[in-house]
């Protein structure tokens, strides 16, 4: 069941990522003016995808909230580096993964092990959640990333300057880890 | 483009997430139309990102309301048009000026030192363990960038991944070699540039040097030379690092570096880290060298020089803090 938090089945094609949306373009353009309605109007849109990284990357609740304030607070003076070719979802998952890397200060998304799987089943939600928060939070956070915002991985490597494998090991690894927990 | 199977195997999630190149995504699509267990891992895939995202989005439950309103004073003076970047009077923290296309010059929130990740494993420091004797006899050894050996196991389902898979992954992804700047690689131009290496530029005036690092070829973002004579630090000159800049500072006869780049060191140390008005700063003593290192803005810098860490560390603090403030005041 899809709940008011979750973004829609995005597609498989590759070449689906390379469009932007007028409606994106437009809203981007009222952000670097600076329309605070448009603040409110991405955050509306977003913020169930932002409190879902937060509350999964944090072991408190509280911490969660300081997060979500810090992703929130920062916003403004992210949003004059966001070029116009780019999704606003990239820039967003690309915001949102800076300050929590940031905030909890973790390892770097480098040297990722090759994910490999052996019997796999597909988990219950309850075991889904236990395994990804037994991953490591740096692994955890790109998948996060990629659940919620769904930005290809060239492209987010490119805002954030990373390795495009290093992301892509990372996601696999999350995501070879949740389906080997479903058959144990 | 033919994949074998356990290449295939491999990138199934990132067929799933739709963003490999399209020879890779049509050489899956071929060897899934004839192979239904891996069609099945696929579906399995899917159904597992199904599963964590109900998962996640009945932990989270309603997002709280924030009591903060948005600063956006800083987006409506900007309006006017595009702040000039790497001007005279440039600071190294002052990177709100130019609007970047890769890095976004965020200001990161004053950082609760509450805030800690769920299940936050210390990571496996593996120091890089560089010796650094004199300049005059040092040899840097290969900066190195581990795969991590993939599990060699036979799996019940018959399939056996390991190095080899890896390899023939990153073959197939065509990846480059990592962007960020290795530690052990940013120690070792240090003491090349102190030496005052071929192509050095060397001035005691700012500007010109600011002028002379951007007709060099470096990034007119990174191309800045700091005033930093209040902490007893005099320019010396500089050069260009790639697309980066590396300036060189003198204090009490001994020579000290500041580099600056657009990527993020990677670093699996630090043992220090610090607070500064929000900036994360990290330091470590390698030998007779103490470095420091912090990101902020889109620029990483890294100052070292031969001083304890905690003294360079204190230092960039102040700067940082103080820079700070007086923009805030």
């Amino acid at each position: 069941m899809i709940g008011p938090h979750l973004t829609p089945e995005r597609p498989l094609s590759p070449a689906a990522h390379s469009l932007v949306s007028m409606e994106d373009t437009r809203l981007l353009t009222r952000l670097q003016r600076g329309e605070r309605a448009a603040f409110e109007d991405l955050w509306q849109r977003w913020r169930g995808a932002v409190w879902s990284v937060c509350v999964a990357m944090c072991a408190e609740r509280s911490d969660a909230v300081a997060l979500l304030q810090a992703v929130y607070g920062s916003l403004p003076r992210s949003v004059p580096g966001w070029a116009a070719p780019t999704p606003l979802c990239c820039h967003l998952g690309a915001h949102v993964f800076r300050v929590v890397h940031a905030q909890l200060e973790l390892s770097p998304v480098v040297g990722i092990d090759v994910p490999t799987a052996g019997a796999v089943r597909v988990p219950d939600a309850a075991t889904a959640r236990d395994v990804l928060l037994r991953v490591e939070p740096h692994v955890r956070l790109v998948y996060l990333i990629d659940l919620f915002f769904h930005c290809p991985a060239p492209t987010l490597a490119q805002l954030l300057e990373l390795d495009a494998n290093d992301l892509r090991h990372a996601r696999g690894m999350a995501a070879w880890r949740v389906i080997e927990g479903g058959a144990q | 483009m033919t994949l074998d199977r356990a290449t295939v195997d491999a990138l199934l999630p990132c067929f799933l997430c739709g963003d490999l190149p399209d020879e890779v995504h049509a050489a899956i699509e071929s060897a899934l139309a004839e192979d239904a267990e891996l069609r099945g891992r696929l579906e399995t895939l899917e159904g597992g990102r199904d599963a964590c995202l109900e998962a996640l989005s009945s932990l989270a439950g309603a997002v709280p309301e924030l009591d903060h309103e948005l600063d956006l004073s800083g987006l409506l003076s900007a309006a006017g048009g595009p702040a000039a970047s790497g001007t005279e009077e440039a600071e190294l923290e002052d990177f709100e000026e130019a609007p970047t296309t890769v890095m976004s010059a965020i200001d990161i929130p004053a950082r609760s030192t509450q805030l800690t990740a769920a299940n936050d494993a210390p990571a496996a420091t593996t120091p890089y363990g560089v010796e650094v004797p004199k300049a005059e006899s040092f040899t840097p050894p290969p900066p190195s960038r581990p795969l991590g050996p993939a599990a060699a196991s036979v799996h019940p389902g018959g399939l056996a991944l390991g190095l080899a898979a890896a390899v023939a992954l990153l073959a197939v992804l065509a990846g480059g070699p990592p962007q960020q700047p290795a530690e052990v690689q940013l120690l070792d131009t240090h003491q090349q540039v102190v030496q005052e290496p071929a192509g050095f530029i060397a001035t005691t005036d700012g500007r010109a040097l600011m002028a002379a690092l951007r007709a060099a070829g470096a990034d007119p973002r990174l191309a800045m030379a700091p005033d930093l004579t209040d902490w007893g630090y005099t320019l010396v000159g500089g050069s260009v690092s790639g697309r980066g800049v590396v300036l060189v500072y003198e204090r009490d006869g001994q020579r000290y570096t500041c580099q600056i780049y657009s990527a993020r060191v990677t670093s699996s140390r630090p043992d220090v880290v610090q607070d500064a008005s929000g900036v994360v700063v990290r330091g470590f003593q390698e030998g007779e060298l103490g470095v420091v290192s912090w990101t902020a803005g889109g620029r990483t810098c890294l100052f070292s020089g031969p001083a304890p860490v905690a003294e360079l560390m204190a230092f960039v603090t102040d700067r940082i803090e103080r820079s700070r403030g007086a923009r805030e005041g």
